[in-house]
């Protein structure tokens, strides 16, 4: 009899708290935003059920979250590791900074730079975009955060997961989880963030604004520039070197045309098992009793405040260059620059056919899409070159 | 919360330095894009892009005079199948 009652004394039901029940609410929030809404599916599923899992109680001398860190102990001669879970070999990626990389090279290897390589001029929306980065930075600092933790809270608004995920991890690991998960949860929600401001920001002329088809680029310009593209990048930033090496090696693997064979493993199975390990750890990372505090609050509220300032810079500035230019530019693909690659490239094609059906955006769009890839990482390489310790 | 710690901490200049640091990196690629249809006649005129080599299935490295060789094969039975094929054409004409 004792033996049961010991035992139902170690059940989650009996140790849960509120604050875990808050958070399996939430992760069934996120896997019901996926499923019936669609919103990032891939990220919101994995991370839902992350945290789920990352929020049942277990005693506290079993090793089962994420947290249940290595601890290497040399018996006899033979280093042995005690205290490490599961989880915790999983959350390795994320908490070293292993798997924002990788996605890069994936993403590289999917990635078609023709749009851009077209319209060059478009490449300066991603940078505009990034001021929501950086006035965010500012809103951080003057919450009380220390620039480090600014910086990983500001990088939020290049609506880049992975970036934000490197850069946390190296300038403020306490606030990885809280960071991950706006900067996912935002991601998921930009067909709700976006599409007020744009309204609000663009008169319905704007919006109708046809542009010209881009022209075709040829296989040579697609081959040379990741890897040109990559040297001027590198080279001003080499805190992005990281990052930015992958997504142009992925990049080169698929324009090569010589190794198909590992462009194809980059762009399907290996980001495929990457965002599976990520989102699923990232989300049981938000275990209450470290998840559940007023800075994770103020974090989702500057990240909401850096994806709208983002979202604004990026759309005035392309009405800002409008001035200039006798070819206008749509100013809804002023929104892309927010590197949310595709779904901020989808909702300027969504936004730009409710005025004009037969108006198509998409490819557009994706120009500055693919810049804000780059302009984040940038950032990212910038920040973490000031401001490491 | 004040706007002294933004000034303690540097922000602003950090702030303007990051996001200029951003826009020239992307300003130089934009310029490189721009330029790299000016300088890609020249560089093909000293280094021409073979042709069919993209997209083409990779001849294999152990026996490339193999696949040349049955490549010439190849195009001399089908230009002996159709000299034949105009030859009995001409004939029944």
């Amino acid at each position: 009899m004792e033996i049961l009652f010991n035992f139902l004394k170690s059940t989650g039901f009996a140790q849960m708290e509120l604050g875990n029940a808050i958070m399996i609410v939430i992760g069934c929030i996120f896997i019901g935003l996926a499923i019936r809404k669609d919103y990032e599916p891939l990220l919101l599923v994995p991370i839902g059920f992350g945290i789920i899992v990352g929020n049942i109680p277990y005693v506290a001398t079993m090793s089962l979250g994420v947290y249940d860190s290595w601890l290497p102990i040399e018996e006899g001669g033979r280093g042995t590791l005690q205290g490490a879970s599961v989880m915790s070999f999983i959350y390795f990626g994320v908490k070293y900074g292993l798997f924002p990389p990788l996605i890069f090279l994936g993403i590289g290897a999917m990635t078609d730079f023709s749009t851009m390589l077209s319209n060059p001029k478009l490449v300066l929306l991603g940078a505009a975009a990034q001021i929501g980065v950086f006035l965010t930075l500012i809103g951080a600092l003057f919450l009380g955060f220390t620039p480090q933790e600014a910086a990983s809270i500001g990088i939020i608004g290049g609506a880049d997961g992975p970036t934000a995920i490197f850069l946390s991890s190296q300038l403020a690991p306490e606030l990885l989880g809280a960071i991950a998960i706006s900067a996912y949860s935002y991601m998921a929600l930009v067909p709700v963030i976006q599409p007020p401001i744009m309204k609000l920001l663009t008169s319905r002329e704007e919006r109708l604004i046809r542009m010209k088809p881009p022209r075709e680029v040829s296989r040579r310009e697609r081959m040379i520039f990741p890897v040109a593209a990559f040297l001027i990048c590198a080279l001003i930033a080499p805190g992005a070197l990281t990052l930015l090496g992958m997504l142009f090696f992925g990049n080169l693997l698929k324009e090569s045309g010589v190794t198909e064979r590992l462009a194809n493993t980059a762009r399907t199975a290996l980001i495929d098992i990457v965002t599976i390990l990520l989102g699923f750890s990232v989300g049981a990372s938000t275990q209450a009793q470290t998840f559940l505090k007023s800075d994770s609050l103020m974090i989702f509220g500057l990240g909401a405040l850096s994806f709208a300032v983002a979202t604004a810079g990026g759309l005035l500035f392309a009405k800002f260059m409008n001035l200039f230019l006798t070819d206008k530019i749509n100013p809804l693909i002023g929104a892309a620059g927010v590197s949310a690659v595709p779904d901020s490239a989808r909702v300027v094609q969504m936004v730009g056919q409710q005025e004009d059906p037969h108006n198509m955006l998409l490819m557009h769009a994706m120009a500055p899409n693919v810049a804000g890839v780059i302009g984040s990482a940038i950032a990212a390489g910038v920040l973490w070159s000031v401001l490491v310790k | 919360m004040s706007f002294q710690n933004v000034i303690d901490a540097g922000g602003i200049g950090l702030s303007v330095t990051g996001l200029t640091i951003v826009f020239i990196s992307l300003v130089l690629v934009s310029l490189f894009i721009s330029g790299l249809p000016r300088v890609l006649p020249i560089v093909n005129s000293i280094l021409p892009e073979l042709e069919g080599h993209h997209g083409a299935p990779m001849p294999s490295a152990a026996s490339p005079h193999a696949t040349a060789g049955m490549d010439d094969e190849v195009i001399a039975a089908i230009g002996f199948a159709m000299h034949s094929r105009g030859s009995t054409s001409q004939n029944s004409t």
